[in-house]
C-alpha cells in the first residue's frame, strides 16, 4: 500500500501541492486527473522519490521512500519523454536498467520487444515517439516493480498505439497485480481504464474516489415522449444534465433508482431505458458539487 | 532470467557513458607520450616539455581539460529535467549515484594519467636520474590538481542549472584569487601605498584562492626550469593546502549533491540562498575594480570622489541591468555591498592599516632582507629600476640577522621618509618573522650617502651571499667556469683546482668590496659563471676593477680579463630608436664620443648608472689581428643623482 501523507510542495512563491493525502492500494490502477500545471507532475515525481517534498511523507509498506533504494526499487517512474543514452540501442538500455533494478526480467524483455517487432541492436533515437513510448513501457514492465508511475504517457499517440500500451498494462496489472499510477491532462485517456480517478487541482486533490462509488445516486436515463413533457419531468428531478433532440429526453440525475423511475413514469413517458454512465458524466457530476471547470480536461 | 546488480554492473553500465570522455583522454595522453619523446629527441612537437616530474606543462593542461571534461560527463545530467528525472528516479541513494559518477571520472582520467607517464619513463633510453621519484611526484601531484579541478567542476554543476552558469562558475573559481582579490589589492596598494612593493599575505591568499595557481604552485610550473628539478622541499604549506582542499571540496559537493533539489535544472542556481554569496563575493571586488579605473581617469590619477562614484557606478551597473525593479527589491543588499566596498576602498585610502608609517621593532623579526635595484642587477632600462627583477630571489635567499639586522632597520628608518619623486633607486625590504610570515616594502633612495651608508651591510657575508650567487659557492669540483667582460666569452677549460684557485681568488677580492667602490667603479668589468652540467642558469659573479687577484689570476691563464668594451677598436655603432630609425656612427671622432659612454648591456648593475634612454645601441667591434667582427649590444649609460 501506498500511503501520501500531507504532503506540500513549493518552486519559489508557487505552492505545487499543499497537504495533499492519499492511500493508493496495491494492484489498482489509479488515473489522476487535472489540468497543466495542477500538480500531477510534482505529485507523481514525489511519489517517485525524484522531488523531495516540502512537507508530509510519502510511504510504501510503511517504510519511507525518499533516498530509501529499497522502497525506491519497488518503483518505476516514466515520463512522458524519458531520456535514453544517445547511442542507446534496444537492448543496451535493458541492460543499464537491469544493472540497476534487481528484479528486471532481460529474456522477457527480449521476447517483448520482438513480439513487437523491435530490433534489438536498432538505435532508439531512430524510432518514432510512439515506439519509443512502447520501448520504455516494456523497460518498466520488465523490471517488475510494484508500482509504476506514468506522467502523461498517452499524450500526443495514435488511437492505434495507445490501445496497444492500454494493453500492455492492463496485462502486467492482471498478471501480477501491479498498481498503476496514470497521471493525465484528458480524462479521454483514462475512461475505461482506471479502477480509481482523482482530481488534482491548484495543487490540491479535490476529489478521489473508486469508479464504482463514483456512480452511486447518479443514472442516467434515456426517455421518449409523444409530446414535450419537459417541465414536468424537470420539476420532479435532481437533474445534472438534460438534453432534448425532438420527442428523445437524455438526462442526468440525482435520487435513488427507484424514484427516478416513478417520476419519468409520471412524466408520460411512451418508453424510457437506463443507460450506462460514462466517466466523463461521472466526472461532470463529481466536480458540479466543488466547481472545478471540467470542461479543461474532457475537451 | 533475473540476476542480481552488483556495484560494479551499475559502474560498467555507467562507465559505457563515458566512451567519448575515454576516447579524448587516450588522445591526450598518447600526445603527451609523443610529445614527451619526440621532446627527449630534441623534437619540439606540440609544448615541447620532457620532463617526467609534477613540471611537464603539458600534463599539467591535460590535466586540467580532463578535469572539466570528466566533471560535465558525469554531473552535467543535473542541468537537464529529462536526465534527472531519470537518474534521480533510479533506485539508488543520492551518495552512491555521485560515488558512480565520481569513480567513472577518476578512472577515465587519472588511469590514462598514471599509464602515460609509467610509458614515458621506459621510453628514456638511459634512464634519468631520479626519474622514477619524479614520475611518483608527478602522478600524486597532478592526481591532487585532477581531483581539485574535478570537484570545483562538480560544485558548479551541483550549485546551477545551467550549463553557462557552471561553466562560468568553474572560470570564475579558477581565477578568482588572482583575477578577484588579487588584482584589487595590488592595484589600491600601488595607487594609495607609497612603501607597498608585495603584500605576502596577498599572494598566499591570491594563489589559495585560485585553484589553478595553487596547483601550478604544487606542480612547479611557476618557476621555469629546463630541467626537472621539483622538490617538495619549499612546497609542504602549499601542497597541505592542496590536499585540504580536496577534502573540503569534495565534501562540499558530495553534501550538495545530496540536498540538491531535483527541480533546478533549467534554474541559475540551485539554491536561491547561494545567490547572495555570489553576489557579495563578485560584485564588491568588480565595483572596486570599476572604481579604480574611474579614479585613474581622473587628472591627478588619484581623486577620492572619482573612486568612490566609480564604485557606486560599478554597483549600480551590476544590479541596475537586471532592471529597475530588481535594484529597488535587492536595495538593502545594494546598499550593503556598497558600503562594504566603499569601506574597503576607505582602508587603503586613508591607509587605515598603517601600511606606509610601518616598521618592525628588531625583536619582533627574525631576519631582514634587503634588494638595492641596480646593485648587483642589470637595469637596461629605467623602468628595469623601479622592476627590480631580481629582488624576489635575493630577498628570498638573504638573512640579515644580529647586528647586520639592527643596521639594516637603523639604515632603513634614515630612508623611509623619503619621497618618490627624487629618488635615484629603490630598496626592496622582507621583514621575515618568527612565524615564518613575511612583511614586504619598497623604499626610495634619493640621496648617494644614503648608498655609501649602505656600506656596513653590504660588506657584510650575509648580505653577500644573498646578492652575489657565487660568493655562496665554496668549491667549484664537478663545475666550469665562464668568463665574459661583454665583448669576449669563453668557457674555461680548468682542472678542478685551477677552476677551486680562481674561486678563492674571487673571495677574497669580495670581502674587499666596498659600496663605495662599486658605485665609484661605474661597473663591472666582467663576469664569472659556475655552472653545474645539467643547469641552464649557473651563480653569477661580477669582477669589479678592485678584483686583482682574480683578474690576475684570469691573465696568467691568458685571459685578458682587465678589457672593457672601450679598449677594443670599435668599428660602428648603430643606434636605433624605437620606432625603428637608426643612425650610424663610424668616424674615429663620433665612436670615440661614445665610447668612454658605453656599457655592455650584461654589465650595466651600478644603480647611479642608468641608460640614457630606451635606446637600442649596437656595436661592432674587432677582435684585433685576425679583424674579427663581433657585434655586441650596449647602452649608453649616464649618472644620476650625483
Amino acid at each position: 500500500m501506498l500511503q501520501i501523507r500531507g504532503i506540500g510542495k513549493t518552486y519559489g512563491n508557487v505552492h505545487a501541492l499543499a497537504d495533499v493525502s492519499l492511500t493508493i492500494e496495491a494492484g489498482k490502477i489509479w488515473g489522476i486527473l487535472g489540468i497543466n500545471g495542477a500538480g500531477k507532475s510534482t505529485l507523481l515525481k514525489i511519489i517517485a522519490g525524484i522531488l523531495k517534498p516540502d512537507q508530509g511523507t510519502v510511504e510504501i509498506e510503511s517504510q519511507p521512500l525518499y533516498n530509501n533504494p529499497e522502497i525506491k526499487k519497488h518503483v518505476f517512474f516514466l515520463s512522458d519523454d524519458t531520456y535514453y543514452f544517445p547511442q542507446a540501442t534496444v537492448e543496451t538500455m535493458a541492460v543499464f536498467y537491469s544493472s540497476v533494478y534487481q528484479e528486471f526480467d532481460l529474456d522477457r524483455y527480449r521476447e517483448l520487444y520482438q513480439a513487437l517487432g523491435y530490433d534489438n541492436i536498432r538505435k532508439i533515437r531512430t524510432f518514432s515517439k510512439g515506439m519509443k513510448r512502447q520501448i520504455f513501457i516494456l523497460l518498466a514492465l520488465c523490471s517488475n516493480t510494484g508500482y509504476l508511475l506514468c506522467d502523461e504517457i498517452f499524450d500526443g499517440l495514435d488511437a492505434a498505439v495507445r490501445n496497444t500500451i492500454q494493453k500492455l498494462l492492463l496485462r502486467e496489472v492482471e498478471r501480477r497485480k501491479m498498481t498503476l499510477i496514470i497521471a493525465s491532462h484528458n480524462l479521454r485517456e483514462l475512461e475505461n481504464f482506471c479502477d480509481y480517478l482523482g482530481i488534482i487541482h491548484q495543487g490540491g486533490i479535490l476529489l478521489s474516489k473508486e469508479i464504482q462509488h463514483m456512480q452511486y445516486h447518479t443514472y442516467k436515463f434515456q426517455c421518449v415522449y409523444n409530446g414535450v413533457k419537459l417541465p414536468e419531468l424537470a420539476s420532479g428531478l435532481d437533474l445534472v444534465s438534460i438534453e432534448q433532440q425532438g420527442f428523445l429526453v437524455t438526462f442526468l440525475a440525482r435520487g435513488t433508482r427507484e424514484d427516478i423511475r416513478k417520476v419519468i413514469i409520471n412524466s408520460g413517458a411512451e418508453k424510457y431505458q437506463e443507460l450506462p454512465l460514462t466517466i466523463e458524466e461521472i466526472f461532470i457530476n463529481e466536480s458540479e458539487v466543488i466547481g472545478y471547470d471540467i470542461e479543461a480536461i474532457i475537451s | 532470467m533475473i540476476s542480481k546488480p552488483s556495484f560494479l554492473d551499475f559502474l560498467v553500465e555507467c562507465l559505457k557513458r563515458y566512451t567519448g570522455v575515454i576516447i579524448v583522454s587516450l588522445f591526450l595522453h598518447i600526445s603527451y607520450i609523443i610529445d614527451f619523446a619526440m621532446a627527449r629527441q630534441g623534437v619540439y612537437l606540440l609544448s615541447g616539455d620532457d620532463k617526467l616530474g609534477p613540471q611537464n606543462t603539458m600534463i599539467f593542461n591535460i590535466t586540467i581539460i580532463m578535469a572539466v571534461i570528466s566533471g560535465l560527463q558525469g554531473f552535467a545530467y543535473l542541468h537537464s529535467e529529462k536526465q534527472s528525472l531519470m537518474f534521480l528516479g533510479l533506485p539508488l541513494k543520492r551518495g552512491h549515484l555521485f560515488l558512480y559518477e565520481y569513480v567513472c571520472g577518476i578512472v577515465t582520467a587519472v588511469i590514462p594519467g598514471i599509464v602515460s607517464r609509467i610509458i614515458c619513463i621506459f621510453l628514456l633510453k638511459e634512464g634519468q636520474q631520479n626519474g622514477l621519484f619524479y614520475v611518483a611526484a608527478g602522478i600524486l601531484v597532478n592526481i591532487l590538481g585532477f581531483l581539485l579541478v574535478y570537484h570545483l567542476v562538480i560544485l558548479a554543476l551541483v550549485l546551477t542549472g545551467k550549463i553557462w552558469a557552471a561553466l562560468a562558475g568553474t572560470a570564475i573559481a579558477l581565477i578568482y584569487g588572482t583575477h578577484f582579490i588579487g588584482f584589487v589589492i595590488e592595484k589600491y596598494c600601488a595607487a594609495f601605498f607609497s612603501t607597498y612593493y608585495k603584500v605576502d599575505i596577498v599572494s598566499k591568499l591570491t594563489t589559495y584562492l585560485s585553484p589553478k595557481e595553487l596547483y601550478a604552485k604544487l606542480a612547479g610550473l611557476s618557476d621555469y626550469s629546463v630541467y626537472d628539478n621539483w622538490s617538495i622541499t619549499g612546497r609542504e604549506a602549499d601542497l597541505a593546502v592542496m590536499a585540504v582542499a580536496v577534502v573540503l571540496t569534495g565534501i562540499a559537493a558530495v553534501l550538495l549533491f545530496h540536498s540538491r533539489p531535483a527541480e533546478s535544472a533549467g534554474k541559475i542556481l540551485s539554491y536561491k540562498k547561494s545567490w547572495v554569496v555570489v553576489k557579495i563575493m563578485l560584485q564588491i571586488p568588480l565595483a572596486m575594480i570599476v572604481g579604480y579605473y574611474i579614479m585613474s581617469l581622473s587628472r591627478n590619477d588619484r581623486s577620492i570622489p572619482f573612486l568612490f562614484s566609480g564604485i557606486l557606478l560599478g554597483i549600480f551597473l551590476l544590479n541596475g541591468l537586471s532592471g529597475r525593479k530588481v535594484l529597488l527589491s535587492n536595495m538593502l543588499q545594494v546598499m550593503g555591498i556598497a558600503i562594504a566596498s566603499i569601506g574597503i576602498a576607505a582602508g587603503f585610502v586613508y591607509d587605515l592599516w598603517n601600511f606606509d608609517s610601518f616598521l618592525p621593532a628588531s625583536d619582533d623579526i627574525e631576519s631582514v632582507a634587503v634588494s638595492i635595484a641596480g646593485v648587483e642587477t642589470t637595469s637596461l632600462s629605467k623602468m628595469d629600476i623601479l622592476a627590480d627583477y631580481d629582488a624576489d630571489s635575493r630577498l628570498s635567499a638573504m638573512d640579515l640577522t644580529e647586528q647586520n639586522k639592527i643596521n639594516a632597520l637603523e639604515w632603513i628608518d634614515n630612508i623611509r621618509s623619503n619621497g618618490n619623486n627624487t629618488a635615484i633607486t629603490f630598496v626592496s625590504v622582507a621583514y621575515k618573522y618568527h612565524d615564518s610570515r613575511i612583511k614586504y616594502r619598497r623604499y626610495a633612495i634619493t640621496k648617494l650617502e644614503q648608498i655609501e651608508q649602505f656600506s656596513k651591510i653590504y660588506e657584510s657575508e650575509e648580505y653577500q651571499n644573498g646578492t652575489i650567487p657565487l660568493s655562496n659557492e665554496e668549491k667549484s669540483a664537478g663545475q666550469s667556469f665562464l668568463w665574459s667582460n661583454g665583448v669576449e666569452t669563453y668557457h674555461l677549460d680548468f682542472s678542478d683546482s685551477e677552476n677551486q684557485e680562481l674561486l678563492n681568488c674571487y673571495h677574497d677580492d669580495l670581502d674587499r668590496l666596498s659600496i663605495g667602490q662599486v658605485i665609484e667603479s661605474g661597473s663591472p668589468i666582467g663576469l664569472l659563471e659556475l655552472t653545474r652540467w645539467n643547469e641552464e642558469n649557473g651563480r653569477i659573479g661580477y669582477i669589479y676593477p678592485s678584483f686583482d687577484n682574480t683578474i690576475g689570476y684570469l691573465q696568467e691563464q691568458g685571459i685578458n680579463a682587465g678589457k672593457t668594451i672601450r679598449d677594443y677598436e670599435v668599428l660602428k655603432v648603430e643606434i636605433q630608436d624605437q620606432n625603428g630609425k637608426s643612425d650610424d656612427f663610424e668616424t674615429d671622432g663620433e665612436i670615440e664620443a661614445i665610447k668612454t659612454d658605453l656599457i655592455c648591456e650584461e654589465l650595466l648593475i651600478n644603480p647611479v648608472l642608468v641608460p640614457v634612454s630606451d635606446k637600442n645601441v649596437t656595436v661592432k667591434c674587432s677582435l684585433g689581428n685576425e679583424r674579427i667582427y663581433i657585434v655586441r649590444y650596449c647602452k649608453i649609460f649616464e649618472k644620476q643623482g650625483l
